[in-house]
């Protein structure tokens, strides 16, 4: 089966052909702007023309079977991929309040990618359906929902798909070896926001994200988490609004701000460099309360995966949370095994994709 | 010595009078109702041996209070105070232990009204009352936050800019450190263990505020409050951790009223925001185990309530590695077996074993509530945090006026390693 | 999210001129609207405004609905020029465009036009209404196409505005009021022309008009030389005089401070009536309706602090735009805005923010500059965001 994945960010729409039983996608890249409804037909356009290229370099253009959008906010109200069907342009219209940035260009994006490939079926992925059972206690903010004037608001987590992922990956390890009691996972998504879900078995009992992806571990330019009071003390002091701080807060601190200048995590983990000290300072140890917090929602720890575009540092950074976890734990536990989880986020859309059209078509909410 | 020892609320006066180092309180009491005259009238209550006694008196504000405590105890010439001991909320980054008051600190004092506009105002102000009308009573003020000087940087340090950093003291403070430094010790004393190789994780769970403090051989190394209060836990009407983009939120959907969102975040939300109907979760916890039609409201309040508590003890287990012992102190950690059962139950990953028979009989303090076997001791502390200032005052002035007056130079390698560049700049101011 | 405002906007910026320029060399005298009035409603349409009218007195709106149904953010502009010897002929100079009402305010009509086209173009959601209103009757009658757009228009159409902002001249700075003139005119009627004559010049002099009865100019005042005329046996002395208004003056009570000093002037000057009125005048408006105006323009100011000041400064600090608070100066006679009867009449607060100069304002060879009215686009855009938009909070960066 053939899928054609689309990952539309802020900015630019990247896209990838994978084919069956390849490895390698066929064709990849990214086109940009796309966000109009006008600059969406133009963007699959070139999208069109890429496969094109690509296939007279080889044998044929090969016809995407489906194609995969990536989601970023599916809200409560995507709990599973679905089949872009009429009724589903209504529900994401019910989302906009909540990424207010994300889902009118995704509205269009459907819209242009049913013009483009007029019978192929859209497969819609949202990174936040894994999270969309995350028990109340887990999710709700002890503020009242009544007085915030947004009722639904809730926490939810971001790299869902990874993480399900590598969960996934985990449990079919454990099987093997016979193991089949639900593992305790702790599953870190090392990517430019960094995230951390505790996971047990297919379900996730915490995650560091919150109502947006701004709470939680630093990323490379978000704060993460924060004191409630510091946003009103800038308010205050520098006589900002909530524009001017959210600016700051989501594009000049995290990682950039801790170092001063734009950085990876590669390099804050695997350089020496004294600027990058205080950022992998703060980093691990911020990480390391996540762990702890995530162990004592899942009553202890039988892995940590990493996964990611940086899902490599965690092989270093690993051994580093194992050796402080297992100084925390009592004698007597199983060992942590650490893994790392290589797979791109386009392989799992893919396969996500092709799942959801083997499977007979659910009626959807 | 006969040490006075105020606590100041925004509308309270209490004090409490303690011969030291003997550790007996000869009288003490609470001014209530303080401010500008109301329906009811300002009123004193206050209790000498076992008897007590009120008093009706005017007091518009915490000077005048202080004015009618000091009239009272001045009326028996057996309580009149040696020494004052002052609870001051926040040191900033100047106080790092307890100060002799003088005119240079009240100066510094009031370059710090902007961190903690509500909280240390009412106790200057008593500071002022009090040199002006009795020049020669030696006072101490004892800082919440100085206990927590020794976060290190990796705690402390919020993801922002350097100029946030630095120019404006963005950094986590942490507060109730009086307490937590009382229950560590007599935790430690309970155990028997030295406080320098104490390693513990304190919970003070008021009913009002709440926090938790991850001990490090005896230094606080994380408080769960950050540049204030309201950073954290779950507290009666305090929110606690929240997502920046919410308060963003708010922020622009009141055109930028701050003062509404601040009220909103200070006073209606935590347990009250969560249950629609109470700030105390005692009640809610009360309600939900009584008979009758269950209020799935107030299980969701009292399940983020105590999950929050839970995530915060496993985050601060992980850095402590495994502690001597876990800590219960204040209103709810003191009184409330149910909140101390829902932390600790299923934690035997981190050798925590609550035994369920002694948590629920706690008669005496301090208790040991963990299974004989459980190789971390869970211990219910009764926090005093009046007896803690009447100690650090005491032990301030008996080593000697010289010493006390410069904490500065004797507070210095008790610090973190890399001190911030603000810091070294507030010094110098 | 900024970033994306502005893209869009350096996409639109040709468009945005292209319109000005067409809404320039379109003459629109007051009372003469119609024609510009089209070429807007037209402009509305193509960009795709939700919905798009014109109004019984002439005006054009046309608003784009929020999720919500409130706040509503009016933007408001003025289609109508002061008579000029250029009319209708516009010019396009490297970084100007020059015509009649460039800057007073078609530059600023076109771009509060386009700051709706930014916003849809962007896909930023709006919680509340924006309502673009191009008013007729502004520069000669009184506001009287301002006062009919609240009173009936927008009531009717369910978008009361909580938040106004005109695009007068202010060259990119937030204003937020200027003060007032009022033209008063003392008559002096009697059988005895001799009378007459004495009490006029005696109260012109009183008033504080020169010896030869030329106009002096002390600061807020200008007394004119009395006109004399005679109607069915009397004699009737005008002694017309104009007075600024400052911030919290009473027309009213001007108005009988006049009176009384002309009384007293005249007091020895014989049997005369004396009477002390604004000037009224009726005018015919494009749309056929007649009215009758004052000449009469309150002073009118919000807090410079307000929400709206407070929430426009905001945004456009956070847009990356220049933030410069003040007040128009009303150089000339007779020059005022629609502000003091949104703010006096309506209670509706308002503020200014424009891509002209004040100066430039009823001047001969009026220009404004090409990429002040761009950037009018992208400021006015973001403080409407500010004020009604679906706030971008946690959600800025690109990356997840």
């Amino acid at each position: 089966m053939n899928v054609l994945v689309l990952k539309p960010s802020r900015q630019k729409l990247e896209f990838s052909l994978l084919t069956q039983g390849s490895e390698r996608s066929f064709c990849a890249g990214q086109v940009g702007d796309y966000r109009s409804e006008e600059a969406s037909r133009t963007a699959l356009e070139e999208v069109k023309g890429a496969i094109a290229r690509a296939a007279s370099a080889n044998t044929g253009a090969p016809l995407p079977s489906v194609i995969a959008v990536r989601g970023v906010y599916g809200g409560a109200e995507f709990r599973e991929p679905t089949l872009v069907s009429p009724n589903t342009f209504a529900r994401l219209e019910r989302l906009i309040p909540s990424a207010p940035l994300h889902i009118p260009p995704l509205l269009n994006l459907i819209r242009a990618c049913q013009a483009a490939w007029l019978e192929t079926p859209l497969a819609l992925v949202f990174e936040t359906s894994f999270f969309a059972d995350l028990p109340a206690r887990e999710h709700l903010y002890a503020i009242d929902p009544n007085l915030t004037g947004r009722p639904g608001v809730r926490r939810f987590g971001y790299h869902g798909i990874l993480h399900a992922a590598a969960c996934q990956q985990i449990a079919r390890k454990r099987r093997a070896l016979g193991m089949n009691a639900p593992a305790r996972v702790l599953s870190i998504c090392l990517e430019a926001r960094p995230e951390l879900a505790a996971v047990l078995g297919p379900n996730p009992l915490l995650v560091t994200s919150g109502a947006t992806p701004l709470e939680g571990l630093p990323g490379q330019t978000a704060c993460g988490e924060l004191d409630p009071s510091i946003v009103l003390m800038l308010a205050q002091k520098k006589g900002w609004g909530a524009e001017q701080i959210n600016d700051t807060l989501t594009r000049q601190s995290g990682w950039l701000g801790l170092v001063g200048r734009s950085t990876t995590l590669a390099e804050i983990f695997g350089s020496r460099r004294r600027e990058c000290q205080l950022a992998r300072d703060v980093l691990q140890y911020r990480l390391l309360l996540a762990c702890g917090a995530g162990m004592a929602a899942l009553g202890g720890v039988d892995a940590v995966v990493f996964s990611g575009r940086s899902a490599a540092v965690g092989v270093g950074l690993g051994l580093w949370l194992k050796q402080k976890i297992e100084s925390a734990q009592t004698d007597g536990n199983a060992p942590i095994t650490i893994e790392i989880f290589q797979e791109s986020v386009d392989r799992v859309l893919a396969d996500t994709a092709a799942a959801l059209m083997l499977t007979p078509r659910r009626k959807s909410k | 010595m006969k040490v006075l020892v105020f606590n100041c609320g925004s509308s309270s006066l209490k004090y409490r009078l303690l011969k030291m180092p003997e550790e007996v309180e000869l009288t003490g009491g609470e001014a209530q109702r303080v401010g500008p005259p109301t329906a009811k009238p300002s009123v004193i209550f206050y209790q000498i041996g076992r008897e007590k006694f009120t008093r009706e008196v005017p007091m518009r504000d915490h000077a005048a209070a202080f004015e009618e405590v000091m009239k009272l105890l001045l009326e028996s010439p057996e309580l009149k105070p040696d020494a004052v001991g002052h609870r001051l909320v926040h040191g900033g980054t100047e106080f790092c232990d307890p100060t002799v008051v003088n005119g240079s600190v009240m100066t510094r004092l009031e370059t710090l009204r902007d961190l903690a506009p509500l909280h240390n105002p009412p106790a200057m102000a008593l500071m002022y009352a009090c040199s002006q009308r009795y020049p020669d009573l030696p006072q101490v003020a004892v800082f919440d936050t100085a206990f927590h000087a020794t976060i290190p940087a990796c705690a402390r340090t919020y993801a922002l800019p350097r100029e946030f950093r630095e120019d404006l003291g963005i950094r986590k403070y942490g507060f109730h450190g009086t307490s937590h430094q009382f229950v560590m010790e007599e935790a430690a004393a309970f155990l028997k263990k030295p406080v320098p190789s104490f390693n513990a994780v304190s919970c003070h769970l008021g009913s009002g505020g709440a926090s938790l403090c991850a001990i490090v051989r005896g230094r606080s190394v994380d408080n769960t409050m950050g540049y204030s209060p309201l950073q954290g836990l779950v507290m009666s009407t305090r929110c606690g951790d929240l997502d920046p983009a919410m308060i963003l939120s708010l922020l622009a959907q009141t055109q930028g009223d701050r003062q509404r969102v601040s009220a909103l975040l200070n006073n209606q939300c935590g347990v009250l925001g969560l249950s629609g109907s109470t700030a105390d979760i005692r009640d809610v916890l009360a309600q939900q185990t009584a008979p009758g039609t269950p209020n799935p409201r107030l299980e969701q309040t009292a399940a983020v309530y105590t999950w929050r508590l839970r995530k915060y003890l496993g985050a601060y287990l992980a850095v402590v590695g495994r502690p001597d012992a876990v800590i219960f102190t204040d209103t709810i950690g003191e009184t409330v077996p149910q909140v101390r059962w829902a932390m600790a139950s299923g934690m035997e990953g981190f050798g925590i074993r609550l035994d369920a028979r002694r948590n629920d009989s706690v008669t005496h303090y301090p208790a040991d509530v963990a299974a004989d076997e459980s190789p971390v001791r869970l211990l219910v502390v009764r926090t005093n945090e009046e007896l803690a200032i009447a100690r650090r005052t005491h032990q301030t002035l008996d080593r000697g006026p010289a010493r006390a007056e410069t904490p500065r130079e004797r507070s210095q390698p008790r610090r973190a390693k890399t001190l911030p560049a603000s810091a070294k700049k507030g010094a110098r101011a | 999210m900024y970033t994306i405002l502005k893209n869009k906007n350096a996409g639109l910026s040709e468009a945005v001129l292209a319109f000005a320029e067409e809404l320039i060399g379109t003459p629109s005298v007051t009372t003469q609207e119609a024609r510009v009035a089209g070429l807007v409603e037209q402009k509305m349409r193509e960009i795709g405004y939700d919905k798009v009218f014109r109004d019984e007195t002439g005006n054009v709106v046309g608003a784009i609905v929020g999720r919500e149904s409130s706040p509503t953010v009016l933007l408001n502009s003025h289609l109508d020029t002061v008579e000029s010897l250029e009319k209708g002929t516009v010019r396009r100079e490297s970084d100007k465009l020059i015509g009649t009402g460039a800057a007073d305010c078609k530059g600023g009509l076109a771009a509060q036009v386009f700051a709706g086209a930014l916003l849809r173009r962007s896909l930023l959601p709006l919680r509340g209404n924006l309502v673009v209103a191009a008013t007729v009757a502004e520069e000669n009658g009184r506001g009287t196409g301002v006062r009919a757009l609240m009173e009936r228009t927008l009531p009717a159409l369910g978008m009361k505005p909580d938040f106004v902002i005109l695009g007068e001249p202010t060259n990119l700075g937030l204003y937020y009021g200027h003060d007032g003139w009022m033209e008063l005119d003392v008559t002096v009627e009697g059988a005895n022309p001799f009378h007459v004559d004495d009490a006029a010049r005696a109260i012109a002099s009183d008033l504080g008009a020169g010896e030869n009865g030329e106009t002096p100019q002390i600061e807020n005042v200008f007394i004119r030389k009395p006109r004399f005329e005679t109607v069915g046996g009397f004699r009737r002395a005008t002694i017309p005089v104009v007075r600024r208004l400052g911030y919290g003056e009473n027309a009213g009570q001007v108005v009988s401070q006049y009176k009384h000093e002309a009384l007293r002037a005249a007091e020895t000057s014989g049997a005369v009536a004396v009477d002390v009125a604004v000037r009224k005048e009726t005018r015919r408006l494009a749309s056929g309706l007649a009215t009758t105006v004052q000449h009469l323009t309150h002073a009118w100011s919000i807090d410079p602090f307000h929400p709206l000041m407070t929430r426009a400064r905001e945004a456009l600090a956070a847009a990356g735009c220049e933030v410069r608070a003040g007040k128009w100066e009303l150089g000339r006679l007779g020059m005022g805005t629609a502000g003091s009867v949104l703010v006096k009449e309506f209670g509706a607060p308002t503020i200014g923010y424009g891509p002209g100069r004040e100066e430039q304002a009823h001047a001969a060879g009026e220009w404004v500059e090409t990429a002040k009215i761009v950037e009018a686009v992208y400021g006015t855009a973001a403080m409407a965001h500010g004020l009604i938009g679906i706030p971008v909070c946690g959600w800025t960066s690109d990356e997840i």
